[in-house]
């Protein structure tokens, strides 16, 4: 028997239902939900042919629908919240409530979750709370099946499951796997921002100082910044960025710091290491008048200090956006074209890198 | 009467465990049921007050939202289309639809948006603003008329600064039009990446001296975007040399290839990536071979362009990005201009063509190799 497909616009719209199959293969279409689940009461010749007539047709299952059937039995008991996960692998909870960023991201994300109508549970990933394998049990009794990788730190603890199994978004983290949609601050834009405010405030020697480890886990979009906005003055204005290697504390910074200002005429240094007023301090540079400086990862708005103010509750709202878009449409696991989601920051003047006349 | 009857029946039932309904919350706040729908997505239409009063007594019975019956919804108008379906606005400054098809990118944009909307149950529909067409108070009076609340805003050139419309009502996203007022939610290609892209595999293929031709109001309206990701991806490896770009904005098509002669030889530029496809045509007329003299990468390329290579965006994962985040939004009422503003690249792929082989004879003053070595990666030119 050949199937006759019928080719018309409007049946080209129109998704290939467990109906349709049962219409073609001639049985009631519980007969075709039953075989296609490999029901025991189907004789097997026709669940074969009930499969091959699904196949022909291009029947497929809809995960959404399959989700919610498959809880719908005991919808009158206790229905759980659907629950979605924000997994971080700092080390305890007191660091990471600690570092401002980090809470922001998870707020934002519990509070876009509970527009959507999920519950957003916070998870430690550090090998002692949880690891890979505790974890998708964790999942299973949960039944979590979307979560967000929440900027997870190297070195740190690294997660790795059966990926397809869930809808998955990360916060930063890119240096890992999985490859899916990643949630951002606009680092790019930061930095062109802070030129851009910069110039209008009367700076000409402009000098970016970042860290080599941030350059790489944001595949140097710090740097991709510095280059366009020199692009466009005069060459003796370029002035090479500085990056501090890996591992470098401030100790460590400040020494480089004030001979790259000295050898340079650095102006003003833009850097996303909030420790940079204290370090030009320490490098015996009096701020502004021997150096300027703009912070480009400020958490919260503060006059003393110019710079860009991130928001990080807008990624995590983003983050959940994104991960919930991914749970409505049934996208499970590594995606093959992993889009990327950056949120823009916004510029604050302070006393820091206040207008030269 | 009716209110106590319902209390009674809730009650009759609450023997078996069972998990409060949007109809409880109706009844304790004494509204009625679709009242409360609209209240817990946020709906402009009920009074802030009622909202957060309606709310409060969601939140006191326990009551949420099922996610996994909202991403039911999502799909269900596949299956049942409505019979006057909403529409979604499609909004472009062209001067009209042939104009607007013009652009392979475009049209794929336009497709990825109408099929995404299609099957999710919306309709889709082109609007074109500018002196010769609508004007945007013409159109948002058509949009407020229609009732439609989802727009798209395509594509906008240089010389379109803003398009003032009732944003408070609208869900609205942008595709590219970096530059345009309002701020909303940008997709857009990720021109970094794809030009990062073009030029690692050119470099890979043993090509040193890569310069860039662009249209500068392109280039101006992309955010400066490819260029970025040049002068990236060539500061992360020695011995490079950044070269100026080519800007070919008016420049009269018959001057142009002696233009790109001049800057090619004076540069001793071995491979060229441009924005634009048909750069590779006025190469050729110059009277340089490619493949043999220069190695070419578009980063506009799309399947039609034989023998070509370069990055082809995804200009359908685009359009239909962009359906899917607003039909998401819409449901949560997250209307009108946001607070902060979040950009999505999609990124492209690379397609290996004739147009990037290895590089062999380079033709320029300076160098002169009397026999092609196609099979050799090239040193870095002398």
């Amino acid at each position: 028997m050949v199937a006759q497909i019928d080719s018309s616009p409007k049946a080209l719209s129109h998704r290939v239902t467990l109906k349709d199959v049962a219409r073609q293969a001639n049985v009631h279409f519980t007969t075709v939900s039953l075989a296609l689940r490999g029901h025991s009461g189907i004789p097997t010749p026709t669940r074969a042919r009930i499969v091959a007539i699904a196949n022909e047709l291009g029947y497929q299952r809809d995960p959404v629908f399959m989700a919610l059937t498959s809880r719908r039995t005991d919808v009158h008991l206790s229905r759980k919240v659907q629950r979605i996960a924000f997994l971080t692998n700092h080390p305890d909870p007191a660091a990471f409530y600690g570092a401002a960023h980090m809470r922001y991201f998870f707020e934002g994300a519990r509070r876009q979750a509970e527009i959507m109508g999920y519950s957003c549970d916070l998870l430690f990933v550090d090998g002692k709370h949880l690891s890979s394998s505790t974890l998708e049990a964790r999942f299973r009794d949960a039944e979590c099946e979307g979560f967000i990788v929440g900027a997870f730190n190297i070195p740190g603890e690294i997660i790795t499951l059966d990926w397809s199994r869930y809808a998955i978004v990360k916060i930063d983290s890119r240096f890992m796997e999985p490859a899916v949609a990643v949630v951002a601050n606009d680092q790019m834009q930061a930095v062109r921002l802070a030129y851009e405010r910069l110039h209008q405030l009367g700076y000409r020697r402009i000098g970016m100082a970042v860290g080599r480890y941030d350059e790489a886990a944001t595949h140097d979009l710090y740097a991709a910044g510095c280059l366009i906005e020199q692009a466009g003055v005069p060459r003796v204005e370029r002035i090479p960025p500085i990056h501090f290697a890996y591992g470098d504390r401030v100790q460590e910074a400040v020494p480089k710091l004030r001979s790259w200002v000295r050898e340079h005429g650095v102006q003003v240094v833009i850097s996303n290491w909030s420790e940079i007023l204290p370090m030009a301090v320490a490098a015996g540079l009096r701020v502004p008048d021997e150096l300027a400086c703009v912070c480009l990862c400020l958490n919260d708005p503060d006059r003393r200090v110019a710079g860009v103010i991130q928001n990080h509750h807008a990624v995590g709202r983003r983050a959940v956006e994104v991960l919930g878009l991914a749970l409505k449409t049934g996208q499970r696991g590594i995606s093959p074209c992993p889009t990327a989601v950056y949120i823009a920051g916004r510029w604050q003047n302070g006393a820091s890198a206040p207008p030269i006349r | 009467m009716k209110s106590r009857l319902n209390i009674d029946r809730t009650v009759a039932k609450t023997d078996a465990p069972r998990l409060p309904t949007m109809r409880d919350v109706a009844i304790l706040a004494g509204v009625h049921q679709t009242t409360v729908s609209l209240a817990l997505r946020n709906h402009p239409e009920i009074p802030v007050k009622t909202r957060e009063r309606i709310r409060a007594f969601a939140e006191k019975i326990g009551y949420h939202p099922d996610p996994a019956l909202d991403a039911f919804n999502f799909h269900r108008l596949a299956n049942h289309p409505l019979r006057s379906a909403p529409a979604i606005a499609f909004i472009s400054d062209l001067a009209s639809g042939a104009a607007f098809e013009e652009s392979a990118a475009r049209r794929d944009v336009y497709f990825g948006a109408r099929e995404t909307a299609g099957r999710m149950g919306f309709v889709l529909e082109r609007f074109f603003v500018g002196p010769q067409n609508l004007s945007p108070s013409r159109l948002n009076g058509i949009l407020e008329s229609r009732n439609i609340d989802c727009a798209i805003v395509v594509s906008f050139s240089l010389q379109t600064r803003e398009l003032p419309l009732g944003w408070m009502r609208l869900c609205a996203l942008k595709v590219e039009s970096f530059h345009l007022q309002p701020q909303l939610d940008i997709i857009t290609a990720d021109h970094i990446q794809a030009s990062r892209l073009a030029l690692s595999q050119l470099w890979s293929l043993g090509f040193r001296r890569i310069g860039m031709v662009l249209t500068h109001s392109e280039d101006v309206r992309l955010a400066k975007l490819s260029r970025a990701g040049y002068l990236v991806e060539l500061a992360g490896r020695t011995e490079s040399v950044p070269i100026a770009p080519l800007y070919i904005d008016g420049v009269a098509p018959q001057n142009l290839p002696g233009h790109l002669a001049m800057w090619i030889s004076k540069n001793r530029i071995e491979a060229v990536i441009s924005d634009s496809s048909h750069i590779l045509a006025s190469m050729r007329r110059a009277g340089y071979a490619i493949p043999g003299d220069l190695g070419f990468a578009s980063l506009d390329w799309a399947r039609t362009d034989e023998g070509l290579a370069g990055v082809e965006a995804n200009h359908h994962l685009i359009g239909q990005s962009a359906v899917e985040l607003l039909a998401m939004r819409r449901q949560t009422n997250e209307r009108g201009v946001r607070e902060e503003i979040s950009i999505t690249f999609v990124p492209g792929s690379w397609h290996d063509g004739p147009t990037a082989s290895r590089p062999g004879l380079v033709r320029h003053a300076e160098v002169s190799m009397p026999v092609r070595e196609p099979a050799l990666p090239a040193s870095p030119s002398p």
